[in-house]
């Protein structure tokens, strides 16, 4: 009886294009995704404009600083803009949520600022107008309304016991109007995908770097945010189905079905947020300011009568084999800077390390309950695909650490190899701010990605097993009762 | 038979109805723990927003105190002379900048535990400096983004989105199951009320789910917090009981108006949920994103940008940004160190540029605000969700006022430094006894005022509810006289 599935599934999908209730409902769906797809698009644009246009200013300003003391330049210092990503189209994920911009200043590892979620007239805690939000929230209720009442509904006009006296199992039945309902799904997230191309080549954007690398990348995590979808949904037909099959009635299949919605989609990302937040709650910011200052107290500063600094010089003077500060032949004061600087990394490694580490591992227990609500870790695999996630938030930001650390760096050894002892009134030349480079990001590859998000996609695959498991038994117990 | 025992019996019926459903009874357990959960985290919340205003207030009190002591020190010779501007404790620029700096806090309100608003966006306290605006208005606390995103389970959400589905489970198949059992057409040809049985049965398991829903929130409220020591706590508590009647009334009301169209009980189901899903996921997406097409946020960028700018414009024509900045008094402040002069005129410069761009940025975002109030509107949920955030003193009328009044402490504040630098003024012990002091209580609302942003949504809810219920009984009753002619 294999060909009874695509005789289901076709009988199926010429009932879904006949039922005008059903078109109305795609048409709408459709509309949907091509707003969302234009909006993110509308939005990636502006973004990516007003970085550019400040990444280009603060070039500018840096450049224009004049004659200047170096370790001044190293205290005005750089920002780092975070680049846009052309995913942020369809997931736009925690960007607005999190600082888009860091200072990157002498003495000083700075958090990301400017949350622009504070310029929204209200928080959108529901979710925000993206092609995310539709396939993560609206796709699965498509797939209840498609699933719901497939066994149900045959069975309450006694067509069900007439289709088995045909000879039709009811596992065959069940394939057939999974696919059926499946390829519809599908056709949506096809459309999705296929509008972002489309949208993409009519603007001729120059977002996209088409050379084979950047593309391989883009398509791979295109691919891989399209099969987390299609699992997704394949779960959520499967659940359906088994709950029409295990229900009596059409109405108590709804009611279960919604129920379980409603919870997946807006009741288990706040249970599960705030229960992980109680159990490991993250410190406050005047409280891990104070932690990395009372680190920071072993070191010197600018204090020279700090013990370490006594011990510093007492070593360096020994070091250059002299007596006098004045008669190194290099700057004191630009490797004092430079010893400073590189034991205020360490701190700095630990205390940031430590942060991010919490915050990642908070994600990855939300994700870890995804077992039972698959939103909770296909949002974590969206994000993280479309490059929206905190992983690749704190990925930016140790590059950005790492480019401070070069401003550092070359601002003390330009110190060290021209201005002399004793004379405080030292400025670097002017052209000296050109060769200090500007930040510049490469984003992570997709190997990297899934090197980090493994676990979530076993949690994805036990969903998936769980609820094809679910529609397994209840069909089989089924046919074991009648 | 007298219209009181009828009431009553129908009232009995529904509630042995209602009692035997398994379904429902698990659906209360979730509501009830909902609520304790949600006060519970909000209780937890405004704890650790207090205790984070507390830990900055101390550590204000420690540098200023560290501070005094060191100026003490200073003149009477116990210690010598700082060797950088930024370590004098008399410098008013560098004091104002940096270790005088003061806080900004806006106090967590009695029913504060109701909603989270828009305060997780915003540090609990915010460290006031002379340094341009967005220095300190952009910092943020730490938070994990993802929280951020998705919100808290809080009171709000509750009443505003599981709520209403409540009241849709229990009562979608009012009118439409008595057809389906064929007892509608009894019920039509009797001489009983139909008017009210069905007004009955609906007040029992309306009510029933709305008294469930605000035992459970009153007991939890009362025994978890302490909202009924103050005033403003009852009066809070009070119009949170109005709002949630109003809403559970609307929703009754449109439960009604969609069972009078005479339709399966299925279709009731869909099209109750249909509307649930219009009024609370899509609609509040949808305001606030048409408010920020049609009013883009400015971007913050642009004043990050503008600050460096000017710093970089003071440095390379200093003369210029002496003439324009600081005029005829620069002759005074002269007398400052190089470092103080460049800080004073960097900070001018950065000021100046800074507030024009503010001036339009708040300009943008309060039209936004504007709109998406109004769009609200359309959507009872959201309204909902305003009145309560509100109540809460969470909601963006109270943060946007005490943004103003930061705002303008920062003028304060910065003129008191600024001044004196520019005067060359050392400070004294007694200047540091009258630096300024934001009062929380200037930028703070009524009483009542919560009440005031919630009322008009209110009574649109209500009169929206009126006309959903007019609408009903009228086609209600076109169906039973349509029933009742002769064929």
């Amino acid at each position: 009886m294999r060909g009874s599935y695509t005789i289901i599934a076709f009988k199926e999908l010429r009932e879904i294009v006949r039922d005008s209730r059903w078109m109305i409902l795609v048409t709408l769906f459709v509309l949907f995704l091509g707003s969302a797809v234009v909006l993110g698009w509308d939005r990636y644009q502006r973004v990516k404009e007003e970085r550019l246009k400040a990444t280009a200013a603060d070039r500018k300003s840096w450049v224009a600083q004049g004659e200047k003391n170096p370790h001044s330049a190293a205290h005005f210092g750089q920002y780092a803009f975070k680049p846009i990503g052309i995913l942020e189209v369809v997931e736009p994920g925690v960007s607005e949520y999190v600082g888009s911009s860091i200072l990157l200043e002498a003495h000083k590892q700075n958090e990301e600022q400017g949350r622009s979620a504070r310029d929204r007239p209200m928080p959108q805690r529901l979710g925000q107008w993206s092609v995310a939000f539709l396939f993560q929230s609206l796709l699965p209720l498509l797939a209840i309304l498609l699933s719901w009442d497939a066994i149900t509904r045959e069975r309450e006009q006694g067509t069900l016991n007439y289709l088995i006296g045909l000879g039709v199992n009811l596992r065959s039945l069940l394939v057939g109007k999974m696919i059926a309902g499946f390829v519809l799904t599908l056709a949506f997230l096809a459309f999705g995908f296929a509008t972002f191309t489309v949208v993409m080549a009519m603007t001729q954007s120059d977002a996209i770097r088409w050379d084979p690398r950047s593309m391989t990348s883009l398509v791979a995590r295109g691919s891989f945010l399209l099969a987390t979808y299609v699992l997704y949904l394949v779960g959520f037909f499967a659940f359906g189905l088994g709950v029409s099959v295990a229900c009596r009635s059409s109405r108590t299949s709804l009611m279960i079905l919604l129920g379980f919605w409603c919870a997946n989609c807006f009741i288990a990302p706040r249970i599960a947020s705030d229960v992980i937040a109680h159990v490991d709650p993250l410190p406050s910011s005047q409280a891990f300011r104070e932690a990395i200052q009372q680190d920071k107290k072993k070191l010197f500063g600018h204090d020279e009568k700090h013990p370490a600094f006594i011990a510093f010089r007492e070593r360096i003077l020994k070091e250059y084999h002299v007596d006098r500060i004045e008669d190194l032949p290099v700057s004191f004061r630009g490797l004092s800077l430079r010893e400073d600087d590189a034991s205020g990394y360490k701190i700095f490694d630990k205390h940031f390390g430590e942060l991010q580490t919490r915050i990642e591992t908070q994600d990855r227990w939300r994700a870890y309950a995804g077992v039972a609500f698959p939103m909770l870790v296909v949002q974590s695999l969206s994000m993280a695909f479309s490059g929206t996630d905190s992983r690749h938030h704190h990925d930016f930001a140790r590059a950005a650490e790492q480019h401070r650390r070069i401003i550092q760096d070359a601002a003390s050894q330009h110190l060290i190899d021209h201005a002399r002892n004793g004379d405080n009134s030292y400025v670097a030349p002017r052209h000296t701010w050109e060769k200090i480079p500007a930040f510049a990001y490469d984003p992570p590859s997709v190997t990297w990605t899934l090197r980090s998000c493994w676990r979530e996609w076993i949690v994805l695959a036990c969903w998936l097993s769980l609820c094809l498991g679910f529609a397994h038994v209840m069909t089989s117990r089924w046919r074991a009762k009648d | 038979m007298h219209m009181k025992q009828l009431s009553r019996i129908v009232f009995g019926f529904e509630c042995r109805q209602l009692l035997r459903e398994r379904t429902l009874w698990m659906m209360a357990a979730m509501m009830l723990s909902l609520v304790w959960i949600a006060v519970g985290t909000g209780v937890a919340r405004t704890a650790t927003r207090n205790r984070v205003i507390a830990e900055a207030k101390a550590d204000e009190e420690q540098r200023l105190r560290q501070q005094i002591q060191k100026l003490v020190a200073i003149e009477r010779g116990e210690e010598k002379e700082p060797d950088a501007a930024y370590r004098d404790p008399r410098n008013a620029l560098y004091v104002g900048r940096g270790s005088g700096a003061t806080i900004a806090y806006l106090p967590t309100s009695a029913a504060s535990f109701l909603s989270i608003g828009v305060s997780d966006l915003y540090p609990p306290a915010m460290k006031i400096t002379t340094g341009s605006r967005e220095s300190f208005l952009f910092v943020d606390d730490i938070a994990n983004p993802l929280r951020l995103l998705g919100g808290e389970l809080d009171i709000e959400f509750i009443i505003s989105f599981f709520f209403p589905l409540m009241l849709i489970a229990v009562s979608y198949d009012l009118i439409s199951v008595e057809r389906e059992r064929g007892t509608l057409a009894m019920m039509l040809a009797s001489s009983t009320p139909w008017q009210k049985v069905f007004r009955t049965k609906l007040l029992t398991r309306c009510g029933l789910v709305t008294l469930v829903m605000l035992v459970s929130l009153l007991v939890a409220s009362i025994s978890m917090t302490r909202i009924l020591e103050s005033r403003e706590g009852i009066v809070h508590l009070g119009w949170l009981v109005i709002v949630v009647l109003t809403y559970g009334y609307l929703w009754s009301q449109c439960i009604l108006w969609v069972n009078s169209f005479g339709k399966s009980s299925t279709w009731n189901a869909m099209a109750l949920l249909l509307v649930w899903l219009c009024f609370v996921v899509l609609w509040p997406i949808v305001a606030t994103t048409v408010s920020q097409v049609l009013y883009p946020s400015p971007s913050r960028l642009e004043l990050v940008s503008a600050a460096r700018e000017a710093a970089v414009g003071v440095e390379n024509d200093r003369a210029e940004a002496e003439k324009t900045l600081v005029g005829e008094n620069w002759t005074l402040a002269s007398r400052n160190d190089e470092r103080t002069q460049r800080t004073l005129l960097t900070t001018l410069a950065s000021t100046r540029r800074v507030e024009a761009l503010f001036k339009e940025h708040e300009s943008q975002l309060r039209h936004q605000r504007e709109l998406c109030y109004r769009l609200a509107f359309a959507s009872p949920s959201m309204l909902v969700g305003y009145s309560i955030s509100e109540l809460a003193g969470n909601g963006p009328s109270r943060w946007s006022k005490f943004l103003a009044g930061v705002s303008q402490f920062h003028e304060e504040w910065q003129s008191f430094f600024v001044s004196r630098s520019i005067r060359n003024e050392q400070l004294s012990r007694s200047d540091y006894e009258r630096f300024p002091r934001f009062d929380a209580n200037a930028c703070e609302l009524k009483v009542g005022a919560g009440i005031m942003a919630g009322l008009a949504g209110t009574t649109w809810i209500l009169v929206f509810s009126l006309f959903l219920g007019w609408d009903a009984l009228r086609r209600l009753k076109a169906t039973a006289d349509g029933q009742c002619k002769p064929v």
